[in-house]
């Protein structure tokens, strides 16, 4: 029997020559766009000063050459998915290849690799053009060669993603609103629901901190919708739950796309139902960050009057919607029950926020209950050195746990507010520090910060110097991760950037601090006593109290328990006369005044 | 054998078809006649896989159309809506279906885009409205099917044209054992070429007979006498209208012709003369006899 299989190559080709347009003229934009980023700046760094530039080549990555990998998520997916759905719009069309002696499943499989054949080509092979291109300017370009395969593999994934999400609009929705509607509906409501209800129910607490809530609930799991975080963007985390996501959705998509009718084409929905959820969701989009301010107890009379006017917006959007995709002026008096579900759905959002306030303020567990505590950056933009060198230790000394849970307990309880570093006192004075920890019960493991006073913090920091290997660790250096240490020489007040040698310089460094004594060890990470900070052994390598200036210093994004930070490791010529003569060996100084290096002595 | 039993399809509040059952036999052609609405192409669709029932049940051969590749691969469908591929030849659009379809017949597709003078390569969009027409009946006859659905497709053809589809569809009907199914507004178009024929009327089959059996089951008988008459007396014969005007009368009689007219002599009328029905009137009188009340072209 012919075409009763899951694959048709026919259709399959058919599919890929459907497509022949919008590919084609999406491969000529990136191909010129490959092509052109890299001559652009070739030229440019020639017109400056060629022999500079050639020995001391700009140090970029993917994205810097091949930015319009972006346009395939918002609008190439997109155009190439609607193009090969978009007969499902029309009668006349969707009852062409309804009529065809294919099955369904086979047809929408068979099209849906078209389309992603389509999608993973234009990547990687307009990629493999940007690379080509960046080494033939290898002279005054250096690509940091590990972006490309993660930039490739992201951009990939969301535009799959997307892809993904657009089918299930088109299958459920036989116009193009009706199509965009859903299509967000779908790739966005979810994330931007459950942000929401994070924001409302957890982000005020002092127990709550955003870099280490549960990953589920972060719009940065989504590759979509944490598209403008880099370095959530390319992590594998991201990549791999936003990949199982678009496969569940193309299999929804799917099965929606074999029950679909041929006469749901030219409708806005196929059914009352669904013509009604999507009524809902409309008004609920307007209705969630209202639920958040409701939750949060903003209660003056400008706010009951802001949120009688966003419930108005909400309304006025439902039956719009209605109207638009209908034209029916009875409809609205039919539609006027939803209102109802919406006002319900608006009940189970707060209590969705006060579910997961409970829960998270619930984990108050013993001492006895912790096997170890560790110390971890409060955020992503912590990037003292102190949280990364403790992250390294797992704190199991009872006192210490006893501080955290009972600090974690007290805060919890006490439902504090959040605080942002530092606690102060009624007259300014700093009298807390937030921290980050990851407690380890043995049965899991929970992220909390928790405020601690300058004894307690004291007293955590002792019992991680009291470890064995503490010092050892001192030593060592967070791990870079690849592609991402910058090196700088720190010359008249100015750092210069140095293009080459980054790795080489590292191990210089690290090779360094394993030599020198403990003394200065702890001198190097020693930060000068001052009224405005927490007295701590170890709290930066940034200053030194001698009051030497840096000779330079390495900058790299290191990872801590999947989260990305920002490290600055300061060059000391006291301390690291190797490290010191190898920078300024490997810099050029450029005159601020003047376009062309000198030599400095 | 296509066997439609008690199908019923619904458009939200619209009842597009209600509770049709019906059976055509292979090496039939069947035309389907109504008005705008009257649901001609809504059964189609169901008969062609192209939408599914809300309920009852369609079988061709004794299986299920939807979703049922191999039975669609035996079913070639113009409908009165055109579609084909952006940009598309009829080469690409033969592809298509040479690809689809096991049975597709380059030869044949050929051939016939040589009769009806087509250009295979010219895009399609640039065709005119019957030309589109000619094109989408020649990629459906090119796959040799085993069962013909045409939706108004004779309406959009010039008369050479139509009678050249209707003489292919005949010889593919008495060669192969084909089916056709086609649908019109005009019983004119349907009368010589089709042997059975239904009527649809909002959405119900209200009429189904053999062609042959219409057309000499029926029959106007003028008659006159010089004496006065009324009704009466022709009782015992099938009178399915009466008019008369002074001593002559036309009926409409549905019965045998020759033992009709036998009855009428021995009454020794003036005049007796009987003559044959369009098709037309048929329907019309038929309708009139099971309270129906409609216009037909």
């Amino acid at each position: 029997m012919k075409n009763k299989k899951l694959f048709s190559i026919s259709v399959y080709r058919e599919g890929l020559r459907r497509l022949l347009l919008p590919g084609g003229i999406f491969f000529i934009i990136l191909t010129l766009e490959a092509v052109l980023i890299p001559m652009a700046g070739f030229i440019s760094q020639i017109t400056s000063n060629y022999s500079y530039a050639a020995d001391y080549p700009s140090r970029i990555g993917a994205v810097n050459v091949h930015p319009l990998l972006y346009a395939m998520i918002v609008i190439g997916a997109p155009i190439l998915t609607w193009t090969m759905f978009s007969f499902l719009n029309k009668r006349s069309s969707s009852d062409f290849y309804h009529s065809l002696p294919m099955s369904r499943s086979g047809f929408y499989i068979s099209n849906t690799a078209a389309v992603a054949t389509w999608i993973v080509g234009l990547i990687f092979v307009t990629s493999g053009i940007s690379r080509l291109m960046t080494l033939i300017l290898s002279g005054v370009y250096e690509v940091i060669p590990c972006s490309y395969l993660p930039f490739m593999i992201s951009c990939t994934i969301a535009s799959l993603l997307v892809s993904a999400a657009m089918t299930i609009g088109m299958t459920v929705s036989g116009t193009v609103l009706g199509n965009i509607v859903v299509s967000g509906l779908v790739l966005f409501m979810p994330r931007y629901i459950t942000a929401y209800i994070v924001k409302g129910g957890l982000s005020d607490l002092s127990v709550f901190s955003g870099t280490w809530a549960p990953r589920l609930l972060t719009t940065e799991i989504n590759i979509v919708t944490g598209m403008f975080d880099f370095s959530a963007f390319t992590s594998a985390a991201t990549q791999i739950y936003s990949l199982c996501l678009a496969i569940v959705y193309f299999a929804l998509a799917g099965i929606l796309f074999y029950k679909r009718r041929s006469e749901s084409a030219e409708r806005t929905a196929p059914s009352k139902i669904l013509q009604a959820v999507y009524r809902i969701a409309v008004a609920m989009v307007i209705c969630v960050p209202v639920c958040c301010m409701i939750f949060r107890g903003y209660a003056s009379q400008s706010e009951y009057f802001l949120y009688f006017i966003i419930y108005v917006t909400a309304a006025v959007a439902y039956f719009s919607f209605e109207i638009i995709t209908t034209r029916k002026l009875k409809n609205l008096v039919r539609a006027l029950p939803g209102l109802g579900i919406v006002v319900l759905l608006n009940f189970i959002v707060i209590g969705a926020m006060w579910g997961l306030r409970t829960v998270y303020l619930n984990f108050t567990p013993d001492a006895g209950e912790v096997k170890s505590v560790t110390m971890l950056p409060v955020d992503e933009w912590d990037s003292e050195f102190s949280s990364l060198v403790y992250s390294k230790f797992d704190i199991t000394d009872g006192n210490a746990i006893k501080i955290v849970t009972d600090a974690l307990k007290a805060q919890s309880n006490a439902q504090t507010d959040r605080v942002w570093r530092y606690s102060y006192s009624s007259d300014g004075k700093i009298n807390g520090k937030a921290v980050a920890f990851r407690i380890n019960t043995g049965r899991d493991e929970k992220y909390r910060c928790v405020t601690l006073t300058e004894k307690e913090y004291g007293q955590m920091i002792a019992a991680i110097e009291g470890m064995s290997s503490y010092e050892d660790k001192l030593r060592t250096l967070p791990t870079p991760e690849r592609g991402s240490l910058r090196s700088y020489l720190y010359n008249d007040g100015i750092y210069h950037t140095q293009y080459k040698n980054d790795e080489t310089l590292f191990y210089i460094i690290q090779n360094e601090l394993e030599e020198i004594s403990s003394d200065d060890l702890l001198t190097y990470m020693h930060v000068y006593s001052s009224d405005e900070y927490i007295a701590g052994k170890v709290f930066g390598i940034e200053y030194n109290d001698n009051n030497q200036n840096q000779d330079g210093r390495i900058s790299y994004t290191t990872d801590v328990d999947g989260r990305k930070f920002e490290l600055n490791v300061p060059i000391y010529k006291k301390i690291m006369p190797e490290s010191a003569k190898f920078i300024n060996d490997h810099t050029s100084i450029i005159d601020r005044y003047n376009t062309y290096p000198t030599e400095i002595n | 054998m296509i066997k439609a039993e008690h199908l019923t399809k619904n458009f939200e509040n619209f009842c597009a078809l209600n509770d049709i059952s019906c059976t055509i036999n292979d090496g039939c052609i069947y035309g389907l006649v109504g008005s705008n609405g009257a649901g001609k192409s809504t059964f189609l669709r169901i008969l062609t896989g192209v939408y599914r029932a809300d309920s009852g049940s369609v079988t061709i051969d004794g299986e299920t159309i939807w979703d049922n590749p191999s039975v669609k691969s035996k079913i070639a469908y113009v409908p009165d809506e055109l579609y084909f591929l952006t940009g598309a030849s009829m080469e690409r659009m033969a592809a298509l279906y040479a690809d689809c379809t096991a049975g597709f017949d380059r030869a044949r597709f050929k051939s016939l885009s040589e009769k009806f003078g087509l250009d295979t390569k010219r895009h399609i969009g640039t065709f005119s409205k019957g030309m589109k027409r000619q094109a989408a009946t020649i990629l459906a006859l090119s796959t040799n099917p085993d069962y013909i659905f045409f939706d108004e497709t004779f309406d959009g053809l010039d008369p050479v044209m139509r009678n050249y589809v209707k003489s292919i569809i005949c010889e593919d009907v008495i060669d192969r054992g084909a089916s056709a199914v086609i649908t019109s507004h005009s019983l004119r178009e349907l009368e010589d070429t089709c042997d059975q024929l239904a009527l649809l009327h909002k959405g119900g089959l209200v009429f189904e007979s053999d062609i042959q059996n219409l057309k000499t089951a029926q029959f106007k008988v003028q008659v006159a006498f010089s004496e006065e008459y009324g009704r009466n007396k022709f009782d015992g014969i099938d009178i399915l209208h009466f008019v008369k005007h002074g001593s002559v009368t036309n009926m409409i009689v549905r019965g045998e012709r020759d033992e009709v007219y036998e009855r009428l002599k021995v009454m020794s009328p003036l005049l007796i003369d009987i003559l044959p029905l369009t098709l037309e009137e048929v329907f019309t009188y038929e309708m009139e006899a099971l309270g129906y009340k409609f216009e037909l072209n």
